[in-house]
């Protein structure tokens, strides 16, 4: 029986080593992973000179078990995707310089990747009928970022943050209130016994008309609050449903703001944040009355993986876009654009 | 002997332009040891600090969850947040030595974890909060290098003051 063809995603751009199969019928056939968190946890965040020696360390054995879970062998693939940025330059470099290798010694075309659009691509890999037009929302500790997309593929920015992004106010805020690290889950799992609407703080941009965000001037809201604050009431439960609430508020109301204004079917939202339950269950409410396909991929397809950038690899290779063998990763890749010479080589790592 | 100069910032652009007049005078080389609370300007400042080395500000994030971010150029901007590490062996690990050269600006926020390892010559920025809207800043340049710095930055912005037209942008580095 002819079996479809398959892509092989890899992923490296930050702490996770990843590698996956995945189907042109989005089959995920295999999505492994090896997180560097423990290598890290010390350090209270990611060191990148660290991440890309254990990149190098793993790679080889993921992107094996990868091909062997999914029982594939070279001449099954369709393509090799690997992510080209944004990211840390010298993880980056570990997976694409890895990829480029095995597609030249294979002879299977290569694909880059925009990391971005890899989070964007896991809305298919969740729901292969995700209806477009639709609307797009990438939201993690990188990035708050509000696409329309006519097709797979395709993304226009309708707005994003001019600041601090979504997570960042999570991880800040969990860390003012003492919370540990990582903030973001530790924030949402004290709020569900608070009060959200015990303590009023403000809704940046929501005023305005557009589609910008900004948390910065939220998260000194929460500083100079907890100045003031004498540490018993209101409870710190209370402090951070309430500060949890005026991030989901901004979030929910933008992007519904934007299903009113453009020919939406749908609505995605991906990346790590996606994860918090607050934001899950008030997405869900709005969705449902506007009766529109909401998509929010599981956590594992949330978190930085490989089968996403295989997904992403899918859209560009219908799209027709191959990459050359000259190509150089883009660390502080902001748009989709694809990346300019001169940016690619100032982007290298010295 | 290391001299300061403290001003008073009324906006998120003020501070931004801070950033800017200052890294409009560092040749690479230079260490600056960021102060401050959260929510204080820090990201903003170094945001001015791009852009007075003709990076593209729009870039800089805050090294909150990679503690070193990386911005290459004709003079390369390296930006670390150390703040959640305490140990002295995870900030050797941290491998900090080997950015510090002659093409890059390395600015550190928490600096006073480094303490002795932390390269003699740098001009140490100091950012409060006065009010939700306004900070201040404290600029102390230990080292020639960082003085002769803090000496450009500082006649600049009397000149532009002078001129009794100092808006923002006007005299950014474009």
């Amino acid at each position: 029986m002819e079996r479809p063809k398959a892509i092989l995603g890899i992923e490296t751009s930050c702490d996770e080593t990843a590698a996956a199969v995945v189907t042109s019928d989005g089959r995920v056939l295999s999505n492994v992973l090896d997180s560097q968190a423990s290598v890290h946890a010390r350090f209270g965040g990611v060191v990148p000179e660290l991440a890309a020696r254990r990149h190098l360390e793993r790679i080889e054995d993921l992107v094996d078990m990868a091909m062997r879970q999914a029982d594939c062998t070279w001449v099954d693939l369709a393509a090799i995707a690997v992510t080209q940025g944004p990211g840390l330059a010298g993880a980056l470099l570990v997976g694409l310089n890895f990829g480029k290798a095995l597609a030249y010694a294979s002879g299977v075309p290569l694909i880059a990747v925009n990391h971005l659009k890899g989070h964007l691509a896991s809305a298919w890999l969740a729901h292969p009928d995700f209806p477009r037009p639709a609307l797009m929302f990438v939201v993690s500790g990188g990035h708050t970022h509000l696409y329309y997309s006519e097709k797979p593929g395709q993304y226009d920015l309708l707005g994003k943050t001019v600041d601090d992004a979504a997570g960042e106010a999570f991880d800040k805020g969990a860390k003012m209130l003492g919370l540990g690290y990582p903030g973001g889950p530790a924030l949402d799992r004290l709020a569900r016994t608070g009060s959200p609407t015990a303590v009023h703080f403000p809704r940046p941009f929501l005023k305005r008309t557009g589609l910008e965000f900004s948390f910065s001037g939220l998260k000194t809201a929460l500083l100079y609050y907890l100045r003031k604050w004498d540490g018993t009431a209101p409870p710190v439960a209370d402090i951070a449903a309430s500060y949890q609430e005026a991030i989901v508020d901004v979030l929910v109301q933008k992007a519904f703001r934007a299903v009113q204004s453009y020919p939406i079917k749908g609505l995605a939202v991906v990346g790590g944040v996606a994860a918090n339950s607050r934001l899950r269950a008030r997405l869900a409410e709005r969705a449902a009355q506007e009766d529109l396909c909401l998509v929010i991929p599981p956590l594992h397809f949330c978190t930085d993986n490989a089968a996403m950038i295989a997904a992403a690899g899918w859209e560009e290779f219908r799209l027709g876009r191959s990459a050359s063998w000259d190509m150089d990763v883009v660390p502080n890749w902001t748009t989709f654009e694809p990346a300019q010479d001169e940016e690619r080589s100032s982007a290298v790592l010295c | 002997m290391s001299i300061s100069w403290q001003l008073r910032l009324h906006s998120t652009r003020a501070t931004e332009r801070l950033g800017s007049q200052l890294a409009r005078f560092m040749m690479g080389g230079e260490v600056v040891a960021l102060i401050g609370d959260l929510g204080v300007g820090k990201t903003v400042l170094v945001r001015g600090i791009a852009r007075g080395l003709a990076l593209s500000p729009e870039q800089v994030t805050s090294p909150t969850f990679t503690l070193i971010h990386e911005y290459p150029g004709s003079v390369r901007l390296v930006h670390v947040d150390l703040y959640r590490i305490d140990d002295d062996t995870a900030l050797r690990q941290l491998g900090l030595d080997e950015y510090y050269d002659e093409h890059t600006v390395v600015v550190v926020e928490w600096a006073d974890r480094l303490a002795s390892d932390l390269p003699p010559d740098h001009l140490a920025i100091r950012l409060e909060h006065v009010s939700l809207s306004t900070r201040r800043a404290t600029i102390t340049a230990h080292g020639p290098r960082s003085q002769k710095v803090l000496n450009q930055a500082r006649a600049s912005d009397r000149a532009s003051r002078e001129r009794g037209r100092a808006r923002p942008n006007k005299d950014d580095v474009s």
